[in-house]
């Protein structure tokens, strides 16, 4: 007897120290929240109708005739109204007001407030793109009491536990009351469980459910509610219970499920919508409201006639309620989740500078720089791109993935990544981890060696056939694409036309640590192998070093961070760090503006001319496309003025592809950048650099009129001075115009 | 740095070198063909001659249009696509109201030294217009103010990139880079940046 008093007692010491723990554990962990980039609104702002929507539809704005909450959103041809919801951003508070747009040829022309005044600047909320949790994997919508509308209590309480506020854990009323209206219906209708029953359980619902755990559950109850409040485990239970199946993920808490069945935040949600939540509570699976939408509303309006009948609501808002439909949107809304690659890399970023436990409890705010409009098109144009390709080679691309990385040319934030195609799975994140070979996409650096070492872009270079014997006594044999060899070729078309044999006698006669050298100056971190093959594209990188090396290129020679955070602050707004623009100018300008130049000769009439097939001709973009051995990677890599890409598609086992980097990553990367807002690359020269008419195929000073000359610019110092003898051997530069007078005295 | 420094060198070069070099190059070569210098491209409005005698210096000049969208000569090779020549000059920015909203409230922040919040604004702006050469002018000076010379020196660099071909802009942008150089105290620097300036 004794002996089992003692038991006792130690078992309902040891469940309330457990019980205690588990609660405060799920009461004070409140996770990171990350954040999009603010849409600006600005006069000017390029943004479609559909760009627009795109944004609103990430802040669950409901489309409606007539707005009247924060939160809604109507649409004409060339006008948008929106009741904005406000945002207190570390730099100031944003408020919540009214926004009357015009967009014209898919460009912000005017905004004005409800008074008719007219806005130079404001900004949107920011999209909430996920948390850091506790566990991995578990995807919360944490939100307090007050967060709730009262309905949701109202209608919890009215149908779950009506006594909630008066029993201490369990109630005997509850059960009995139950157990009758059951007899009375001949179903189950009501379980009889407290809401702190159910809160037990749900704190419990990934262990097995047996007899003896439904029996602990009633001491457990009573302790929980011994020692908090009823708000608290009210709360608690807001957050916890169970609501919804998204493929593997469970819908737990009120927030999540309010995203997940309305697309809407919580505050928010109306009447019966609210009922609907209640009503599921009791089995999201049998009253799902997508699959079973008629169960569902009949759930729904017994929670709104009890609510009725009790008093809660008048006869006008029930009717109103029981006349609406239920309203859910379609599965693929739920846009926690909708990120996975972006969000991985800032937790990966966060993670060098925070301790897990802080970036999961402390409830830490990180404002980042994914633009949401930018990743819903690249996201469009690398799965339309591979399925198109699906469908061209059938079975002899199963299985072919892809990933991209969209940086902002100018500042440095990488504005969308793309971890593979299907782009809500969070595993392996193809962008960062995917360490491929880059193929020709290593080229310029090759040439930029070349370049700032007295190469002109009409330097010959020797295209023929080539082998060099190693220290170990292997051989390398490049070949070209073709598997012809050129003879001797301008340097520019070498590159353009991505020829192997000139690059790799170009490179070795360099120097690989030369080359090295500038791969370190272009960004490029991590150990590289010094083999002759690494000239050719042999070492591996992902794709996010890979853009690091061409937003070097495409910032005129500053190297630049890629960031993805801007700031981190603490839950109260304080700002934690900051991750401000930083650059530092490595490359030469004019070394670089001549690589400029055979760049964009790539995208003119190189290996990506089919980029002019589809983009605009006074848009200038300039590039590479990559191929690796056997081609088991498509590459390309390439900027406009405001957009950089890189694009990338291969299989995960490494097997060869029937397409090239222009046969299959250039097809994406054409995709993306036909879907955005583009401005043409246009870097001024710098003063170091002159243009002159060269002969195309000789390279010798050419002149403007005559056959196969073109414009190419040259470091001062470094043109031709020998001239092809056309036309009088004239050049139409005034420095050679001046030498040639000069020349008349002698 | 190297980098910077090689800017003054090169002009110097090329300003009082030019004769040198002409009369050399000159004297070297046979002559075998005869050119008159009046022959102008009629498809590429260069500078008069008289420019460019008088200020060699400016003799940098492209036979190409200054128009950023221009792909060589149509009529001679019609159908066959071309680099395009890059403009002598980035265009002058037409300041959107946006950004000079930003940049005041930047140097309103910045009087109060508030200077973290004046990064953030400027850096604000820089997302909207991230062609407008003034935000880089602000942005410097804030580095400036912070005493981190190195990214202060590296984002007037940056300015100058952007107004690349505009005098005036180089003038200040040059003006700055002294200024931040003197304050780290790299005197040396400093007057080569400001002899930059003054050229312009």
């Amino acid at each position: 007897m004794f002996a089992g008093l003692v038991l006792l007692g130690l078992s309902l010491l040891f469940m309330d120290t457990h019980i205690r723990k588990q609660f405060e554990g799920k009461r004070w962990a409140v996770p990171t929240k990350v954040y999009a980039r603010p849409l600006e609104l600005y006069a000017g702002l390029p943004l479609s109708l559909d760009d627009l929507k795109t944004e609103l539809r990430g802040l669950g704005y409901q489309f409606v005739r007539q707005v009247r909450e924060p939160g809604q959103a109507e649409f004409s041809t060339t006008k948008a109204t929106i009741k904005t919801r406000g945002f207190l951003f570390p730099d100031g508070k944003e408020p919540a007001q009214t926004l009357h747009l015009s967009i014209v040829n898919n460009s912000v022309s005017s905004i004005q407030n409800a008074q008719s005044q007219t806005l130079a600047l404001v900004r949107l909320e920011p999209i909430l793109i996920g948390g850091i949790y506790p566990l991995n994997n578990e995807d919360r919508d944490l939100i307090q009491l007050g967060d709730a509308p009262q309905g949701l209590t109202d209608a919890l309480i009215a149908i779950e536990d009506r006594d909630f506020y008066q029993h201490a854990g369990i109630s005997l009323k509850g059960i009995s009351r139950a157990m009758w209206v059951n007899l009375k219906a001949g179903q189950f209708l009501q379980g009889g469980s407290t809401l702190t029953q159910q809160l037990i359980k749900n704190f419990y619902l990934t262990s097995e459910r047996s007899l003896a755990r439904k029996v602990m559950e009633i001491p457990m109850a009573m302790l929980l509610e011994l020692h908090y409040s009823k708000d608290e485990i009210l709360e608690a239970y807001l957050n916890e219970v169970y609501l919804g199946q998204e493929g593997s993920r469970a819908i737990h808490g009120f927030g999540l499920a309010s995203q997940y069945y309305f697309a809407q935040p919580i505050e928010e949600l109306q009447l019966h919508q609210v009922a609907l939540l209640a009503g599921l509570v009791k089995g999201p699976s049998y009253y799902d409201p997508r699959r079973h939408p008629k169960r569902a509303k009949q759930r729904r309006d017994l929670v709104l006639q009890v609510l009725y009948e009790q008093g809660t609501i008048d006869k006008k808002h029930y009717d109103h309620a029981v006349a609406m439909p239920i309203g859910v949107v379609k599965q693929a809304s739920l846009l926690k989740g909708a990120y996975p690659a972006y969000l991985d890399l800032v937790k990966r970023q966060l993670r060098q500078q925070y301790r897990n436990d802080d970036l999961s409890s402390e409830g830490l705010r990180v404002f980042t720089a994914l633009n949401p409009i930018a990743q819903h098109k690249a996201e469009t144009a690398l799965v339309s791109t591979i399925k198109k390709l699906d469908s061209i080679y059938g079975n002899k691309v199963t299985d072919l993935q892809g990933s991209m990385v969209v940086a902002e040319p100018q500042t440095g934030e990488i504005i969308s990544i793309v971890g593979g195609r299907n782009t809500r799975y969070q595993g392996f994140n193809r962008a960062l981890d995917a360490v491929r070979p880059i193929g020709s996409l290593i080229k310029p650096a090759v040439y930029l060696t070349a370049l700032s070492d007295n190469y002109t872009l009409v330097t010959e270079l020797d295209d023929s056939p080539y082998k060099i014997t190693m220290h170990n006594g292997q051989s390398w044999q490049p070949d070209n694409f073709d598997h012809q060899s050129h003879g001797l070729v301008p340097l520019h078309s070498a590159l353009s036309h991505s020829y192997n044999l000139s690059t790799a006698r170009l490179g070795m006669s360099l120097g690989l640590d030369r080359v090295i050298d500038t791969m370190r100056k272009l960004g490029v971190t991590r150990p590289i192998d010094p083999y002759p093959s690494l000239l050719l594209g042999a070492q591996g990188m992902s794709l996010v070093e890979v853009a690091t090396m061409y937003q070097t290129i495409a910032a005129n020679g500053f190297q630049m961070p890629l960031r993805a955070i801007r700031i981190v602050t603490d839950s109260a707004g304080n700002e934690l760090s900051r991750y401000p623009f930083q650059l530092k100018q490595t490359i030469d300008a004019n070394a670089i503006h001549l690589l400029h130049y055979a760049l964009q000769e790539t995208a003119r009439m190189g290996t990506a001319r089919s980029i002019y097939q589809r983009l605009p001709m006074d848009i200038n973009v300039a590039g590479k496309t990559g191929t690796s051995n056997d081609q088991r990677d498509s590459w390309f890599a390439g900027f406009s003025g405001n957009r950089l890409a890189v694009t990338w598609l291969g299989r995960d086992d490494n097997a060869p592809l029937p397409f090239t980097g222009s046969g299959g990553a250039l097809k994406a990367w054409i995709n993306y950048m036909a879907s955005e807002p583009l401005e043409s690359f246009n870097s001024a020269a710098p003063d170091g650099i002159e243009y002159h008419w060269v002969n195309a195929t000789s390279g010798l000073l050419s002149n403007s009129n005559c056959p196969d000359a073109i414009q190419v610019p040259f470091i001062i110092g470094t043109q031709p001075t020998k001239s092809d003898g056309c036309a009088g051997n004239t050049n139409s530069d005034p420095v050679s115009r001046s030498l040639d007078w000069i020349k008349q005295w002698f | 740095m190297v980098l910077t420094l090689k800017y003054p060198a090169f002009k110097l070069f090329r300003q009082l070198g030019l004769v040198v070099v002409t009369i050399l190059f000159s004297a070297c070569s046979t002559i075998s063909t005869v050119n008159q210098p009046t022959v102008e491209d009629k498809s590429t409005p260069a500078p008069t001659t008289n420019t460019a005698k008088s200020d060699p210096s400016r003799v940098t000049s492209s036979p190409a249009s200054t128009n950023n969208t221009t792909y060589g000569d149509p009529e001679q090779t019609p159908s066959m696509p071309v680099v395009p020549v890059a403009p002598k000059a980035n265009a002058p920015i037409k300041q959107n109201p946006a950004v000079v909203a930003l940049i005041d409230t930047a140097q309103q922040q910045q009087q109060k030294g508030d200077l973290y919040s004046a990064q953030s604004s400027l850096q604000r702006a820089q997302r909207i217009a991230p062609r407008d050469p003034q935000i880089y002018y602000e942005l410097a000076g804030i580095h400036r103010n912070l005493h981190d010379y190195d990214l202060a020196e590296q984002v007037a660099l940056k300015g100058v990139s952007i107004v690349q071909g505009q005098p005036q802009q180089l003038r200040r942008f040059w003006s700055l880079i002294a200024q931040i150089r003197s304050d780290s105290g790299d005197r040396k620097g400093a007057s080569q940046a400001q002899q930059i300036a003054d050229r312009y």
